[in-house]
């Protein structure tokens, strides 16, 4: 799904105009960016949550020189999937109901 | 996983009401049938892509052996999907902001970096162009100079009025045509091209350059009468010779010119005897 079949998708189930819905989505989206360059979590409900994760400096492999190489301390954007929309995706290949989680 | 830093779903309503420019109650129900519309898409196994923010997508994940974390025994995990977040550059570059500055460290130093480098080319490039440019600025101030052995006349560009033979004004003057040299003259008029100076020295008060080696042309020369010959001179001529020397060999050690030393040791050699 593309970013403006969402907003279109979005737009009719609450009957408000593409432009607002896409004004909105910005919104958000950008808000959430926001806020994790800041080192916030947001939690959206039944969605997830968008936390950051910080991996301090490492020694590790670098495939372009061929060698292993310091890598600096890092931020980065994580995402946790909420419970509700995990056991909804849980078993969307099976046939029979799955196991649950 | 603290939750110290977690922010309230209204308040981050709120954020998004004033950043959009609506009611906190209209940014909350978008916010919830945003993710209902997204959930819903997910369930269904698509994708989702946001523009310089992420991709949502499902994966399929084999059925596996596990352990139960309560007693350890052991479970097979069946073959399921989840969802999966991939953050586009954009996103990553602006949470990463605070550590952005910070590079990857070798542990062994490449040796051969140099040769990759841009700037080191381009200011190899522009050190080449300058010595070029500074070679011809060179060669194009020294070659009037030092060009030329025997001095010249040189040729205004201005006058390019044929003379084509040097008429002979008087006896004792002489026109100078563009080409004509003080050795050429001295060798025409007086016969020995050595006793030069001498014609240089009794024109020197009119010559505009006090240069041996540059001689305008158009102007016309005295040419001094020996009482004797060049092959016989007399006592007067000699010191006519001597002082004309003498005279060029100050001229060129006023301009820098290495011949000075040459004409001063004559100048000297001549007056001892």
């Amino acid at each position: 799904m593309d970013q403006s079949e969402l907003v279109e998708q979005v737009a009719l189930e609450l009957r408000i105009s593409h432009a607002a819905s896409q004004r909105l989505l910005k919104a958000t989206l950008r808000e959430i960016r926001d806020l994790m360059r800041v080192g916030h979590a947001v939690t959206i409900p039944h969605l997830g949550t968008f936390d950051t994760a910080t991996y301090e400096e490492h020694r590790g492999y670098r495939p372009v020189s061929n060698d292993f190489a310091i890598f600096p301390k890092r931020r980065v954007p994580v995402f946790r999937t909420g419970t509700l929309l995990r056991e909804e995706v849980y078993d969307i290949e099976a046939d029979e109901a799955g196991a649950p989680t | 996983m603290s939750d110290d830093n977690k922010i309230a779903l209204h308040d981050f309503a709120a954020l998004v009401a004033a950043r959009a420019k609506v009611s906190t109650v209209e940014a909350n129900t978008y916010i919830h049938q945003l993710a209902k519309t997204m959930s819903e898409e997910l369930e269904v196994g698509g994708d989702i892509h946001l523009y310089h923010f992420g991709r949502f997508h499902t994966t399929h994940v084999d059925e596996q052996a596990g352990r139960d974390p309560n007693s350890g025994a052991p479970l097979t995990i069946p073959a399921h999907s989840r969802v999966h977040f991939r953050a586009y550059g954009a996103l990553r570059l602006a949470v990463n902001a605070p550590f952005n500055q910070l590079r990857i460290r070798e542990l062994t130093p490449d040796k051969k970096a140099w040769r990759t480098r841009t700037g080191f080319w381009i200011l190899l490039l522009l050190l080449a162009l300058l010595l070029i440019m500074l070679g011809i600025r060179a060669t194009s101030w020294v070659a009037p100079l030092d060009a030329s052995p025997i001095p010249t006349a040189i040729v205004p560009a201005a006058s390019v009025m044929p003379e084509p033979i040097p008429p002979v004004a008087a006896t004792t003057g002489f026109i100078v045509s563009p080409g004509d040299t003080l050795w050429g003259i001295a060798e025409a008029r007086l016969g020995d091209p050595y006793w030069w100076p001498i014609i240089y020295a009794e024109n020197r008060p009119e010559l505009s350059h006090r240069n041996p080696d540059l001689i305008d042309s158009g102007i016309t020369l005295r040419i001094p009468a020996l009482t004797g010959s060049v092959n016989n001179p007399s006592a007067a001529d000699l010191r006519l010779r001597t002082n004309g020397y003498q005279m060029a060999a100050e001229d060129y050690r006023e301009l820098g010119n290495p011949r000075a030393a040459a004409y001063e040791q004559a100048a000297t050699h001549w007056s001892k005897e």
